[in-house]
């Protein structure tokens, strides 16, 4: 190749690289830029307000571009005699130096604009991910309430048809066995109360009404049906399914006894003997229920309830 | 004995004296009849029950149970007159009540008294004779008077029957209908006695004697027992008690489990003779008054025979004095 053919190329392929920047060469010139406020960070909106020479005419555009790095509010574009001032709102989600995308102003294509933005945090700190919308204050305790309120009876249902269920029983059986108990002990202090106004044989009918149902309760039969002489002979049962000697109750079988007199031959008791057949009473019951919570609590004497050989039942 | 014992108070010492003594008096006739015969203590109470409540006894037990011996060896120390009449199939009621038969030598009708003018009768077997010898039975019972030919001739006081049954050997008898057996005012069950009573039954009576019964009761003396028994105290609760113990037998009260056993429940002749036998139960312990001990023991005797179990009591192999078991064990005591 000769030296102007050389030439001629080259020359044709600087014109190749530089035809477009010439064609394309901007139009317009920013001759002022304002940012406010002067110093912002991540998620301030921020106005950028760029004065715009063009020699053609600018208006705004119909989409607001996009950018990755947070949202571009609102673009818009005041005419200024022969100048335009272009305002971008935009509220920037990174820190650093950020890049607008290109806006298309109808003839002209702003390009190339950037600002900084600080953060607060650490200088290279990953920005988190958009959160979810705030709760009400108390959303979650009426929350845990609710799941709590649905929860709690379904696995007590489920607790007390399974596991819980033989649980339930003796604690109920436990329960149910020291009433006959308590109920006694008021009586006795009822009657103490009351021993001056009660007759002889109201008063040993209530007392002897309260050993019935005691003793129903202990030894797992109807003793309200039993006479005086049935009970006096259920005592030893009584005493031993506490874990007493056979012997302990005995003493009840006096009051039994005095209890016949008073109740069917119309028989006065003092009061002297009276209050003592009281103590004897609560004195006696409170040593067997004592005895039998002992025995209850040892291991393995979760027995049932004594035979009574001559119980008639 | 006091000879004017309706002018003493219940709750006077006079009268606890007089009781007492009446104990003492039955406690002795007890002891008397136990020299002839060996246990079988319920059945001669019963019998002594029997005649100072003024009612009558149907005994049941089988064969060779010393019923007669009993029975025997009470009219001789009661000084009474005794006849014992066996029923048999053939048996006529003027066999049992008497007749009126010609005297030739005067041409006229004249009233021949049968057996049943006695004191005391063992009506042994009584299940087989016919319904119409039963029947003039039970009625020369109730009414203490027989009617031969046009003339009404009372019975002699005191005036006690005791009828046995044979629970075995059914066949060919006339079992005697609810409402008959509604008249005992007990029914006692006879059962074996024990070895050591056999066994001393061996050594009494295996050589033939005589124990030479005394005569202890004397018709007066029956007569004032009863009155004494009569003026035992009842309070109003146990009288409130034996109420509820019947009408608990029946099924139209308030429903309780053991009902479906039970066919027909006790009649109100049960009230009365629940009331009269635990009367003399506290009379023979010697005291005046009456406890629902008195009741409860003799409830069996009096309700075995006018509680009749169901179908399914049957079924279930329960007798009646299961029922009158389980009606003792549930209704509540005073």
């Amino acid at each position: 190749m000769s030296g102007a053919a050389r030439r001629f190329v080259l020359w044709l392929l600087f014109a190749c690289a530089v035809a477009p920047s010439v064609v394309f060469a901007q139009s317009y010139n920013i001759v002022e830029s304002v940012r406010l406020p002067a110093e912002s960070f991540v998620g301030d909106p921020i106005e950028l307000r760029y004065r715009v020479r063009s020699a053609v005419e600018l208006e705004a555009p119909t989409r607001v571009p996009e950018a990755a790095w947070g949202d571009i509010t609102s673009v818009r574009v005041i005419e200024r005699g022969d100048e335009y001032d272009v305002r971008l709102i935009v509220v920037p989600f990174e820190p650093g130096t950020l890049t607008i995308p290109p806006i298309d102003l109808g003839g002209v294509s702003l390009d190339g604009l950037s600002f900084l933005v600080s953060s607060v945090g650490e200088e290279r700190a990953e920005v988190r991910g958009i959160l979810g919308p705030e709760r009400l204050p108390g959303t979650r305790l009426v929350m845990l309430m609710i799941v709590l309120a649905v929860a709690v009876p379904l696995l007590a249902i489920l607790y007390l048809a399974g596991p819980g269920r033989a649980v339930v029983r003796r604690v109920l059986a436990r329960h149910r066995a020291r009433v006959p108990y308590r109920k006694l002990l008021r009586a006795i202090d009822q009657l103490e109360k009351n021993i001056r106004y009660d007759t002889a044989r109201d008063f040993y009918t209530h007392l002897v009404g309260a050993l019935q149902d005691l003793m129903t309760s202990r030894l797992g039969f109807e003793c309200r049906a039993a006479t005086s002489t049935e009970l006096t002979s259920y005592l030893p049962a009584l005493a031993a399914q506490c874990g007493a000697d056979a012997q302990a109750a005995a003493p009840l079988g006096g009051v039994f006894e005095t209890a016949d007199s008073a109740k069917f031959a119309g028989a006065q008791v003092r009061r002297k003997v009276r209050l003592e057949h009281l103590r004897t009473c609560r004195a006696l019951m409170v040593e067997l229920e004592s005895l039998r919570r002992r025995r209850r609590r040892l291991p393995g004497s979760r027995t049932g309830r004594p035979e009574v050989a001559d119980a008639g039942v | 004995m006091n000879k004017d014992t309706t002018t003493i108070s219940p709750s006077s010492p006079e009268f606890a004296a007089e009781v007492s003594r009446a104990r003492d008096l039955i406690e002795r006739c007890r002891q008397e009849i136990g020299r002839a015969v060996v246990g079988q203590a319920a059945m001669i109470d019963g019998m002594l029950m029997g005649i100072l409540t003024g009612g009558h006894v149907l005994l049941e037990g089988v064969p060779g149970l010393a019923k007669t011996l009993a029975i025997t060896s009470l009219a001789r120390v009661m000084d009474a007159s005794f006849r014992r009449i066996q029923f048999t199939p053939d048996l006529l009621p003027a066999d049992l009540i008497g007749t009126m038969v010609y005297r030739q030598q005067t041409g006229e009708f004249m009233a021949r008294k049968g057996p049943i003018f006695s004191n005391i009768i063992l009506a042994d077997e009584v299940n087989r004779a016919p319904a119409k010898v039963q029947s003039a039975m039970l009625e020369s019972m109730q009414e203490r008077q027989v009617t031969i030919g046009e003339t009404t001739y009372p019975l002699p006081a005191p005036f006690f029957v005791l009828a046995t049954q044979n629970p075995i050997e059914q066949e060919g008898t006339y079992p005697l209908p609810e409402a008959q057996l509604d008249r005992f005012i007990m029914k006692l069950a006879v059962t074996y006695p024990s070895p050591e009573e056999e066994l001393q039954i061996l050594k009494r009576v295996g050589v033939e004697h005589d124990p030479g019964l005394k005569t202890i009761l004397f018709p007066s003396d029956v007569q004032r027992l009863q009155q004494a028994a009569s003026k035992i105290q009842v309070d109003d609760r146990i009288q409130e008690y034996i109420v509820a113990l019947v009408m608990s037998s029946r099924k139209q009260t308030e429903s309780r489990s053991f009902h479906r056993y039970v066919e027909f429940g006790a009649s109100p002749r049960a009230t009365i003779f629940l009331f009269r036998c635990a009367k003399v139960r506290a009379l023979f312990d010697g005291r005046s008054h009456v406890l629902p001990d008195d009741v409860k023991a003799v409830a069996p005797s009096v309700l075995r025979h006018r509680i009749i179990p169901s179908y399914e009591a049957e079924a279930e192999q329960l007798t009646s004095d299961d029922l009158v078991g389980l009606l003792l064990s549930t209704v509540a005591v005073p």
